[in-house]
């Protein structure tokens, strides 16, 4: 009985801390507020010195007493404050263990990070529910977004907005953005647009004010915004120039929008080409300068004919190396120098840039390599303390994809339905049949409103939306003729 | 005889200098806090504001200087200031009192959203929100439009405007048509992300501008380029030239950081342009070949660039804008929305008239009739939009503005000839 009161005090005054802590928003830092660090702060355990601690690789760390361990997993009777319950963690998930009284211990049975622990890690925006028992209440708060998929298409403005519309909401320290874009076209072929990705600028435009400007001006308190780069070709490669941090992936790539000079190849006269790509080269600059970084990058990665070199300090220079130490940035693309169809698809080619993780590096591009999360939190220097929050927001962008997905397949579908209206019989019959036809008009045009930022949904015969209208009208003319 | 002789001798040389150089007439200076130094005519001055008649060559314009932006003044026609001492005397131009500053956003397409009339329109609200020798913040962010639009608004800014308040331009992206006529402005700042040039005048399927007409708005440009003082070769690489290369070099002095332009590759330390090229400034080029004054991502950065250290912003600060919303800015906006919703009026309401005016051609009888009726108010509805927004006509219709009384004429000619029986 003694025990259960105990137990009972415990649990109340948790939930008393709590509601105080509600009645003052300032002094929240997210939905896991609630969980272990705040109670921990306030009700010491029991024992500090006899617990032993799990280190897991997502940087939490629980404090307990491992009741049994077996090869996969350990058991372990979580202690926060006055609450106890029995959990068990796979090993796969341990770091390190920690007996008491004992100095930490490597646990050689979680091996190697492997592909699965990244997957693990950055599915921890997924929401994992083991409260951050060992975080201090001042911990940096992290919030990861990850855009995956087409640019352009499942990354596009509407949900970016909404996603880091979700982050800000949980007010985190650090806003993590893991940018992983789909470059290659189905069956893994070349990519049909790798000479005119430029264009795809125009799409970044209008998702890069949302983490510059956006962020800057609708967060209450501002994060550190760091892009952790998988794969940004393309119009993605623009995107994490918005950055406060850049991290890349091992495979990480930056690139992919060259080459300019072959915009508009081929259409109207030479000088309106050449203001066409200025001034899009000025804007995409602009977005490296605003981030701080070199446009210089910009113009190497979009221009063939630029010509630069870098020594080891990561000074670029606009011209072919001259001194020992200095290496080609990007040659001209002449004769020899012509980058090969297989180094143009892997990245590796020198006729414009693309930015590997080692040049990223060596340019003051990227501040470091990470492989998973766990290794970007230790390059952020909060692996150890940290407070990962739950958010919406891969949620938001993976319902985005079903739902262009579906419109993608519904509009081609509803354009064959209105083809298949049969337009005849009594003038009664031919009113229904025109509505109905106006009716599904009207349902293309909504998808397209909807989702038309993502697709093109006028490439089965579907015509455009203006057309739409004008068919829409006719439609109508047709049966005000047959009420005359 | 001797007396005659100088006296002759004095008068020549009189003569002389009056000709040689307007400035040795009367040199006023006036040394700005952002470091700046004007001289010419001093030809009004309230309570430390200050208008000023600044020679640049043989191009003469008014210029208007506040009196928070001035750090002294001397005044070579004043025989007690010919003193070099009293000429390092702190002028009397700064009068202590926070400045008033206010933002108007130029944004949209040139000649539709961002117009010369409305710009002019919001004057008496500007004047009441800062006053005459206000701040005024032209914030540009426009990816270009109309060449007619170039010449009033260049007119609005330099005549209406500059005269007025301290103006001054805060480049977001100002492309073609928007450079063409902001570039009438003295001091531009850029935003970090800012651009500005590609001024190539073009139509249709990215056909250039040639003969006659390019020829035109290179001399139109020379003018307004000389407004703003700068150099035009600057202006002439970003229009580019569809019949010959225009490359651009700079070599900046290091001791006065004065720019010397060339229209050359080679003979400038610096390759701005190279000939293939069209010129588009991003904003570190910007400030480096010191064609801006500077880069300022916040409203007090760009206040603390133009010399003062606080200015009263006039309006309310909105949670996605960077700048405080005043009255009159709150009314350019009102407007420049609706101006957009009429212009995608006068697109759709030209479709409708055009689907009715061809069906009622197809019809006769009381279902022509209704045709007719349907057309009729289509075009009426145009006209409503066309006084709104008249550039809308030339981007609907591709027809210059003052065609429309006798395109409007034409069209009501044909719905009575379709009408008789």
């Amino acid at each position: 009985m003694v025990q259960t009161v105990k137990v009972l005090s415990g649990w109340l005054r948790a939930a008393l801390v709590a509601v105080l802590l509600a009645a003052f928003p300032m002094a929240m830092t997210g939905p896991v507020l609630f969980a272990g660090p705040v109670w921990a702060s306030f009700e010491p355990a029991e024992d500090e010195q006899a617990l032993d601690q799990i280190i897991l690789r997502n940087g939490k760390v629980i404090e307990g007493r491992i009741l049994h361990e077996s090869a996969d997993e350990v058991e372990m009777e979580v202690i926060v404050g006055t609450l106890r319950a029995s959990t068990t963690y796979p090993k796969a998930d341990i770091l390190k263990i920690i007996r008491a009284g004992n100095t930490p211990e490597a646990d050689e049975s979680a091996g190697p990070r492997s592909d699965t622990d990244n997957e693990r890690a950055d599915d921890a925006d997924e929401g994992d529910d083991t409260p951050m028992l060992s975080a201090s209440t001042d911990a940096p708060s992290v919030y990861l977004i990850k855009l995956e998929g087409k640019f352009g298409r499942d990354i596009s403005p509407t949900p970016v907005r909404q996603a880091v519309e979700a982050a800000r909401k949980a007010q985190p320290d650090f806003l993590i953005v893991y940018l992983n874009n789909d470059w290659s076209t189905l069956g893994g072929e070349l990519p049909s647009d790798v000479q005119g990705n430029f264009d795809l600028f125009m799409v970044a435009e209008k998702i890069i004010p949302i983490f510059m400007n956006e962020i800057d001006l609708t967060f209450e308190k501002q994060p550190t915004l760091v892009f952790w780069v998988r794969n940004a070709m393309g119009g993605a490669a623009f995107l994490p120039f918005v950055a406060d941090e850049i991290y890349m992936h091992p495979e990480g790539r930056i690139g992919g929008i060259g080459t300019l000079e072959q915009l508009f190849e081929g259409t109207g006269d030479e000088v309106v080409r050449q203001k066409q790509r200025s001034l899009r080269l000025g804007m995409a600059q602009g977005v490296a300068i605003a981030g701080g970084y070199d446009y210089r990058l910009i113009t190497a990665m979009a221009r063939k004919s630029y010509v630069a070199c870098y020594d080891n300090r990561g000074n670029i220079y606009e011209r072919m190396p001259e001194n020992p130490g200095e290496i080609v940035l990007t040659d001209d693309g002449e004769g020899d120098n012509a980058d090969t169809m297989q180094q143009l698809i892997t990245g590796e080619g020198d006729d414009v840039l693309t930015i590997t993780p080692e040049v990223g590096l060596k340019l003051g591009v990227s501040r470091g390599t990470a492989a998973d999360l766990d290794e970007l939190l230790d390059h952020l220097g909060i692996l150890r303390n940290h407070v990962m929050l739950k958010g919406r927001s891969t949620e938001i962008v993976e319902n985005w994809k079903k739902s262009v997905t579906r419109a993608e397949r519904k509009i081609p579908r509803l354009w064959r339905e209105y083809n298949e209206v049969q337009v005849g019989g009594t003038p009664r019959e031919q009113r229904q049949a025109l509505g109905r036809q106006i009716s599904i008009l009207q349902e293309i045009q909504g998808l397209y409103r909807k989702y038309g930022e993502a697709f093109n949904p006028f490439s089965e015969g579907v015509p455009q939306m203006n057309q739409i209208d004008m068919m829409i009208e006719q439609l109508k003319i047709q049966i005000m003729l047959l009420n005359t | 005889m001797r007396t005659l002789k100088h006296t002759i001798l004095a008068l020549l040389a009189l003569v002389v200098l009056t000709i040689a150089s307007p400035l040795a007439a009367a040199r006023d200076v006036v040394t700005l806090k952002d470091g700046r130094r004007v001289e010419g005519d001093i030809i009004r001055e309230i309570d430390g504001n200050i208008w000023m008649i600044v020679y640049i060559g043989e191009i003469k314009k008014q210029e208007f200087f506040a009196a928070g932006s001035i750090d002294r003044v001397v005044r070579d026609a004043t025989p007690d200031e010919g003193d070099m001492d009293e000429a390092e005397k702190p002028a009397r131009a700064p009068s202590g009192n926070i400045p008033k500053g206010e933002v108007i956003t130029l944004e949209g397409m040139v000649g539709i959203e961002y117009s010369a009339r409305h710009l002019e329109s919001l004057i008496p609200q500007i004047e009441k929100d800062i006053g005459e020798g206000g701040i005024l913040v032209l914030k540009i962010n426009s990816g270009g439009g109309a060449l007619l639009e170039i010449q009033p608004l260049s007119d609005v800014i330099e005549f209406k405007l500059k005269p007025k308040f301290e103006t001054v331009g805060w480049i977001e992206s100002a492309i073609s048509a928007a450079a063409m006529n902001s570039i009438t402005l003295e001091r531009l700042y850029f935003m970090p992300q800012g651009n500005f040039g590609a001024c190539t005048g073009w139509y249709g399927n990215l056909t250039a501008v040639k003969g006659r007409q390019f020829e035109e708005a290179k001399e139109m440009m020379r003018k307004i380029v000389a407004r703003g003082g700068y150099d035009y070769k600057i202006m002439e690489a970003m229009q580019g030239n569809p019949e010959a290369e225009v490359p651009l070099s700079a070599t900046i002095d290091p001791q006065t950081g004065e720019v010397t332009w060339y229209t050359s590759e080679d003979d400038g330390e610096i390759l701005v342009n190279p000939g293939t090229e069209v010129l588009t400034f991003n904003a570190v080029q910007a400030e480096q070949l010191r064609f801006s004054q500077g880069t300022a991502r916040t409203l007090d950065e760009l206040a603390h660039k133009m010399g003062y250290e606080e200015v009263d912003w006039v309006g309310d600060w909105q949670r996605d804008l960077v700048f405080p919303v005043g009255p009159a800015e709150r009314e350019n906006r009102r407007w420049r929305e609706f101006i957009d919703q009429n212009h995608q009026g006068l697109q759709i309401a030209v479709a409708k008239y055009r689907l009715y005016l061809s069906t009622a051609q197809s019809t006769q009888g009381r279902a022509r009739a209704m045709m007719v009726g349907k057309a009729r108010k289509f075009l009426r509805q145009i006209k409503r939009y066309f006084k709104e927004s008249p550039n809308s006509f030339l981007f609907t219709l591709n027809l210059p503005p003052d065609q429309f009384k006798y395109w409007y004429e034409d069209q009501q000619q044909l719905l009575r000839d379709l009408m008789k029986p």
